[in-house]
């Protein structure tokens, strides 16, 4: 009995697979050498000339708006910081038209050819990536955040100082600089202080003992926020009372001028009202409870 | 009341100059008006400055204030048991409202017999903060209290607070004076007339809500052009101050065009202003004289009276109508120039230099034009203000608050320490923006149009709303 690997049928099956194969591989050969244009020395120059212009136009946009946002009228500031991701994406958008056209001979069949094979690819190995990249385009329209918000996300609180291509970068109070992806505002909530606005409300806390004339903190704590220098007297000024078992726990909550002076707004408040709070004798708290929740 | 008044005018303007003069000197920094002063000859610059500095109040603020005070008052002295028992008279921060006020007050003209006269005579405000409501209840006290029931009904008395200002600090204790005023004066039997500063007013009335105790609020008037020019008329005729034609064609030869205006790309807004208002006024003016000459109208008291009229207007403009701003601006814009003022046949020797090559070999006679000086009011200009930062603004904001300060008060205002708050008064002293003299601080006049932009565009309450 003849074995079946040595049966003529095997070797025309063999023969079939192999002139398919190499036909396919042609193919394939014969379609890239079609998409793929020659790569030449001027094209390469070429090439680089036009990323160290996106370089150096993106950077150049940064530092312009910068710096025209802080010689305007402090209202305007955060409107002109907001074009800044606009004008970047259109620049990296122009830049990476400009390669293709450069490298590839983009016909209608050549971009359908090669979409198909790499787009599996590719889609799998920067699938988070362009996650990141939609979610920032929708933030755009969006608006969760915008440059200059004051934001709570990803467990960080910041100002918005850039928004990228992938993702911000935020600047917390202790001048670190946080960079989170966009794709994070899919599934996660974003808690904004401003929305676009200069001003963004503090809350400051006071803690005195029951004993204390409620009335008279009130008193004390609207007359330290109406001569605060920073307090921004347009907007609303609240006292809040809320009874613990400890005493009794008050918050100011206020307006800056600027949403910049947050932490140097609220220093200013304590320590004007607690030099307040001695002239008049009012007592703190002999203990604290800090496991009883707050609401408001 | 009305020689009361009159004592304290006189008071005000002989002790407290700095605060209430048309041109006052800071005690180290050289001013803008200085300036100009200093560019004319000795006797010239003293002999203005005396005369800027006697100029009375314009007479148009004082009718401003004066009808509508005589009218609340004799109402009130009609009616006491009505409401309207307050009127408050409200100036720009840099114009010393307690001076105006009292010049308005030595004028009144009311009934013989009108009731006591209250007068709060400071000439400066209290030291401290926590020292303001003291000194109030000594000076101003209760007039109620010892009176019969029957004549508590009757007017008791009429309250003069020359500057409202003075009466309060921005700070905890500061503003305990206007709680003791809300409860104690504005409540009872009397008659209050209160002078305050603009942005002191929308301070009160946001925070304390001042204006729900005060019935009537005049707000002093902008001056315009033709009442600026009838002010300071005296003046120019005094020294024969002939103005600038601005228009194009007659600025053409001049190579100094551009010599005040500091143009900086690093302040693009300002300096767009900057060229937009010059090229505004240079077109106003050609049209003019453009005008003129096809009209034929080019008779010489015209002319001269139009260059003057477009001048006038353009210090209102740029004034904001406020009285001595613009007559800072007024001695700022001074210059002393050579005019042609006649000719006359002359010898050939001893001629001028200018005409020496006319004169070599010539050996005939030829006319001759002699130059005499004269003041020249050039277009007048804001000077441009510095760059300024946050606590800059923060500063300068308290300062327009209350008017004028010591370094322990804005210290106190800004809650800051008083040696900070001394480093950064000298650098905006060294920059013109303030004026300090005898440790009292004020806002120099001539920034204050565009500063108070600056403030507004920046969220301080500055606009009278």
């Amino acid at each position: 009995m003849v074995p079946l690997t040595r049966s003529p049928l095997w070797a025309l099956i063999a023969q079939a697979a192999q002139d398919s194969a190499r036909e396919a591989a042609s193919e394939a050969g014969n379609q890239t050498r079609e998409l793929i244009g020659k790569i030449t020395g001027p094209k390469i120059l070429q090439a680089l000339a036009i990323s160290v212009t996106c370089y150096l136009t993106i950077k150049g946009v940064d530092a312009f708006v910068t710096w025209l946002s802080e010689r305007v009228a402090r209202h305007n500031r955060l409107s002109i910081k907001q074009f800044q991701p606009f004008v970047r994406t259109a620049v990296l958008t122009v830049t990476i038209i400009l390669l293709m056209n450069l490298f590839l001979n983009l016909s209608r069949d050549n971009v359908l050819a090669v979409t198909g094979t790499v787009a599996v690819a590719l889609g799998f190995a920067f699938k988070d990536y362009a996650s990141s990249i939609i979610a920032g385009i929708v933030g755009l329209f969006e608006a969760p955040y915008r440059v200059g918000d004051r934001v709570v996300i990803a467990d960080e609180y910041g100002e918005v100082v850039s928004y990228g291509l992938r993702g911000i970068r935020l600047q917390t109070p202790s001048d670190n600089i946080v960079t989170v992806p966009h794709s994070y505002i899919w599934t996660n909530a974003v808690s904004n202080a401003n929305m676009g606005e200069l001003e963004a409300q503090v809350v400051t806390e006071f803690y005195l003992a029951h004993e204390v004339n409620p009335e008279q903190v009130e008193n004390i704590l609207y007359r330290i926020a109406y001569t605060s220098k920073y307090t921004h007297l347009k907007l609303p000024i609240v006292v809040v009372m809320t009874e613990r078992s400890w005493g009794s726990l008050y918050k100011l909550r206020s307006y800056p001028l600027d949403a910049r002076d947050e932490f140097v707004y609220q220093t200013d408040l304590t320590v004007r009202a607690k030099k307040e709070f001695a002239r008049h004798n009012l007592t703190y708290p002999k203990r604290f409870d800090l496991l009883e929740n707050d609401q408001n | 009341m009305v020689k009361k008044a009159a004592q304290f005018k006189d008071w005000l303007i002989k002790k407290r100059f700095f605060r209430t003069g048309w041109v006052a000197k800071d005690a180290r920094a050289i001013s803008e008006s200085e300036e100009a002063l200093a560019a004319l000859p000795d006797d010239v610059a003293d002999k203005l400055e005396q005369a800027v500095n006697k100029l009375p109040t314009s007479s148009f603020e004082i009718q401003a204030i004066l009808e509508p005070l005589e009218n609340a008052i004799a109402q009130w002295i009609e009616d006491p048991q009505s409401s309207n028992n307050s009127i408050v008279i409200l100036a720009q921060p840099v114009l010393p409202v307690s001076l105006v006020l009292a010049e308005s007050l030595s004028r009144l003209n009311i009934k013989p017999k009108s009731p006591t006269i209250k007068l709060l005579d400071w000439v400066e405000r209290p030291p401290y903060g926590n020292s303001i409501q003291k000194r109030l209840e000594e000076q101003l006290g209760d007039s109620n209290s010892d009176l019969p029931e029957e004549d508590q009904t009757k007017p008791d008395r009429i309250t003069i607070l020359p500057n409202l200002c003075w009466c309060f600090l921005r700070s905890a204790q500061g503003l305990d004076g206007i709680d003791y005023l809300q409860s104690s004066i504005m409540n009872n039997n009397q008659f209050v007339v209160i002078g305050c500063g603009q942005v002191g007013w929308e301070y009160l009335k946001s925070t304390l809500k001042f204006h729900a105790y005060c019935d009537q609020v005049i707000h002093l008037p902008k001056l315009t052009g033709k009442q600026l020019q009838k002010w300071i008329e005296p003046i120019v005729e005094q020294f024969d101050i002939q103005f600038t034609d601005t228009a194009l064609h007659k600025r053409l030869g001049e190579s100094n065009q551009l010599e005040d205006m500091q143009l900086s790309i690093e302040r693009p807004i300002e300096t767009l202003t900057e060229i937009t208002q010059e090229a505004a006024a240079t077109a106003k003016s050609s049209l003019r004289s453009v005008k003129e000459t096809l009209d034929g109208n080019v008779d010489n008291n015209v002319e001269s009276a139009s260059p003057k009229r477009e001048y006038f207007n353009r210090l209102a403009d740029i004034s904001d109508g406020v009285s001595i701003i613009a007559i800072q601006l007024f001695v700022r814009s001074l210059c002393y120039r050579k005019t042609a003022d006649s000719t006359e046949e002359g010898d050939v020797e001893g001629s001028a230099q200018q005409n020496e090559q006319e004169i070599r070999g010539a050996g005939r006679n030829f006319q001759k034009t002699s130059k005499t000086p004269q003041i020249i009011a050039q277009p007048p200009k804001l000077p441009p203000l510095p760059e300024l930062s946050q606590t800059d603004l923060y500063l300068l904001y308290s300062l327009m608050l209350h008017g004028d300060l010591t370094i322990g008060s804005l210290a106190e205002s800004l809650g800051d320490a008083p040696q900070i708050v001394n480093n950064q008064v000298q650098l905006l002293r060294s920059e013109g923006i303030i004026e300090q003299k005898n440790g009292v601080i004020k806002t120099n006049p001539i920034h204050y149009p565009r500063l108070r932009r600056e403030l507004s565009n920046n969220n301080f309450i500055i606009e009278v709303s």
